[in-house]
């Protein structure tokens, strides 16, 4: 998805625009491939592809007004595909793409801010990305000291836990700023390593491409990074936040193994936060959500996470998706012991797993790719845990 | 006819020089009514009517292919022969020609640009000779100069959707060429030139050739793509092939056309 339209590329832009707009509108499956704008016009010129996108305005705040009528939507649509026709007949067109630049203004632009990725998540994935974070690598203590930056600079305070011969554990905390609860969000800086030859681009170069973003770690774990940090930069509200950040998640997590039974007892969040979570391929959202028995069992949500979820399914079906609730917790079983998190939340904890992957991201493998779309659902999305955490701080459940 | 020395000197300094008028008026009209059979034709290919085919489609090339008015259009001997001499060449081969219209109410600005980087053509020995089918005024769309700028050497192409050049204090040495109708711009490959939107009721068309040292090779990897390509089939680093990319005849020593 392209936040401008180049002469270069128009087409591939109109149509990857186009298909992300189209697909929230009308709810189509995330995995349809790229609309045709002859396709696109079909759907969006139609009664209800239009009644869609007024609707995906309301919800998304964007001014009706702003929009084409249905009859003006479906004139542009004419003009770019008769010069297109035009094209192929007798080279002839629409100078210099002025078909194209008129959809793109009238139903891109108003929506891409909100649909598009943040510029400033994009430069922070690509700065963690270009970090070789695998085990050994004195990018890790690199990173750690990127992300202590980024964490300081939003005002979180960083306890740093280290142990010789180890990556250290970031443990950032931050008070509240206008909403009641506490939650604690887990996250990862270290990468599996995946032999660069066996990738088509450079693994520690992101790289995006038909709706992807690719690159090494980008799905384990570093886009959720980026998203949460610069979705918490843009936040005015938040609740009490503490986010524990390690580096040895792919290599068995051995100091957190022996650091994490103490540190998570005593957070007592309302809310815990997984790593990242998983979209299916049509893009239907797994809210995994869990509050933890004895020995790390999986037991139904209770009320709050109830309420936290439909929440969550409100937003999914904003950008046109459906949801289903999973009661458990994201595999992770990479290594013996598991994953440190999972392993040693305390029993009552409330758990939950959304994120930014889907099961073509490819974890630990050549080519690991998150799609683009999630990143501003996610954004949005926290936003809204936070809010909900806030009241079920507030007794009102 | 050829150039005087002072058009010379103001091509080779400024990178354009409007002269003319060199398409005299009865070529004109003959011009203007093929392009217009041209639209009636494709608009009834695309089953729309002509004013409407008119509103969107703006930009046509290799119109020396599909109507004999431009076929020998291209040949025109004066043109050809103040090509050559602000060249410098010996003998000229035509790019492409195109016709772009700025009809009323229709039109919106090109902004500024040179043209070389778009093209797949090893050295920039080119020049465009855009001739005025209409007349072109400030307010209806004439071609708009930063003189000497061609001096400065080729620059990245300009994505027309997403820049547009700012000159900074050099902008108050942007020109407008004003011409009128059968006059012909001839601008150097790389001269910074735009073009505003045409905000008259009067239609602006105007029909270019561009001419290249018939001794250019094809360089595809000089640019990332361009609509002619499609038309090459000679090798990268070979002369263009003639079929579509014709030589043009010397007024002063070939046969006139048969």
């Amino acid at each position: 998805m392209s936040r401008t339209l180049s002469m270069f590329s128009a087409t591939a832009d109109l149509e990857g625009a186009l298909t992300t707009l189209t697909a929230t509108a009308c709810g189509l499956p995330r995995d349809g491939g790229r609309l045709t704008v002859s396709r696109a016009a079909e759907l969006l010129s139609s009664d209800a592809g239009h009644a869609g996108l007024l609707a995906l305005a309301e919800r998304l705040g964007v001014a009706a007004g702003e929009l084409p009528s249905r009859p003006a939507l479906a004139r542009m649509f004419d003009d770019e595909m008769l010069s297109m026709r035009a094209l192929k007949a007798h080279r002839g067109r629409n100078v210099y793409s002025a078909g194209k630049l008129a959809l793109w203004n009238a139903l891109w632009v108003p929506f891409r801010d909100q649909l598009l990725p943040r510029e400033d998540a994009i430069a922070l994935l690509t700065e963690l990305v270009a970090l070789r974070t695998v085990a050994g690598n004195p990018d890790l203590l690199r990173c750690a000291d990127v992300l202590t930056t980024r964490l300081t600079a939003l005002g979180f305070s960083i306890e740093r836990l280290t142990r010789e011969g180890h990556a250290p554990i970031l443990v950032a905390r931050r008070a509240a700023r206008g909403l009641r609860g506490r939650v604690v969000l887990y996250g990862h800086y270290d990468a599996a390593e995946t032999p660069a030859t066996d990738w088509t681009t450079d693994p520690w170069i992101l790289q995006e491409r038909d709706g992807r973003f690719y690159g090494c770690a980008v799905g384990d774990n570093k886009a959720p990074l980026a998203v949460r940090l610069a979705a918490i930069a843009s936040m005015d509200r938040t609740p009490e936040l503490i986010w524990v950040l390690q580096g040895e998640e792919e290599c068995g997590s051995p100091f957190a193994h022996a650091a994490f039974p103490e540190l998570l007892r005593g957070l007592q969040a309302t809310l815990f936060l997984e790593e990242n979570g998983y979209h299916d391929l049509d893009g239907t959202q797994r809210l995994l959500a869990r509050t933890l028995g004895e020995g790390g069992a999986s037991l139904a949500p209770d009320v709050v996470l109830d309420r936290v979820n439909t929440a969550l399914s409100r937003d999914a079906s904003d950008w046109g998706l459906k949801s289903r609730v999973e009661v458990r917790g994201l595999n992770k079983d990479f290594f013996g012991g598991g994953c440190p998190f999972n392993r040693h939340l305390p029993p009552g904890s409330r758990y939950l797993a959304i994120g930014v992957n889907d099961p073509a991201s490819g974890i630990h493998r050549p080519n690991e790719s998150v799609p683009t779309w999630t990143f501003a659902l996610h954004a949005r999305q926290l936003t809204t845990v936070f809010r909900e955490v806030d009241r079920a701080a507030g007794g009102s459940l | 006819m050829l150039p005087t020395p002072e058009q010379i000197r103001s091509f080779q300094r400024d990178g354009f020089v409007a002269i003319g008028p060199l398409v005299d008026e009865t070529a004109l009209a003959g011009l203007r009514d093929a392009f217009e059979a041209l639209e009636r034709r494709w608009a009834a290919e695309l089953d729309v009517t002509v004013e409407r085919y008119r509103t969107v489609v703006s930009q046509w090339t290799g119109l020396w292919e599909q109507h004999h008015a431009f076929a020998v259009q291209i040949h025109h001997p004066a043109i050809e022969r103040v090509a050559r001499a602000l060249l410098g060449v010996e003998r000229l081969q035509l790019f492409h020609d195109h016709l772009i219209s700025k009809p009323p109410a229709h039109s919106s600005t090109v902004p500024w640009h040179q043209d070389y980087p778009f093209w797949p053509v090893n050295a920039p020995r080119a020049l465009s000779c855009w001739l005025s089918l209409d007349g072109a005024t400030a307010d209806s769309g004439a071609l708009h100069f930063m003189p000497g700028a061609h001096r400065d050497g080729e620059k990245p192409p300009v994505d027309f959707l997403a820049h547009n050049k700012d000159w900074g204090p050099r902008a108050k040495d942007a020109v407008a060429v004003p011409v009128e109708a059968g006059q012909v711009i001839f601008h150097d490959c790389l001269s910074w030139h735009y073009s505003p939107p045409n905000h008259t009721d009067r239609p602006r068309r105007a029909f270019i050739a561009i001419y290249m040292d018939a001794d250019c090779r094809w360089a595809p990897a000089h640019s990332g793509w361009h609509p002619m390509n499609e038309l090459v089939s000679v090798g990268p680093g070979e002369h263009f092939n003639t079929d579509r990319f014709p030589t043009i005849r010397r007024a002063d020593l070939d046969e006139a056309s048969p």
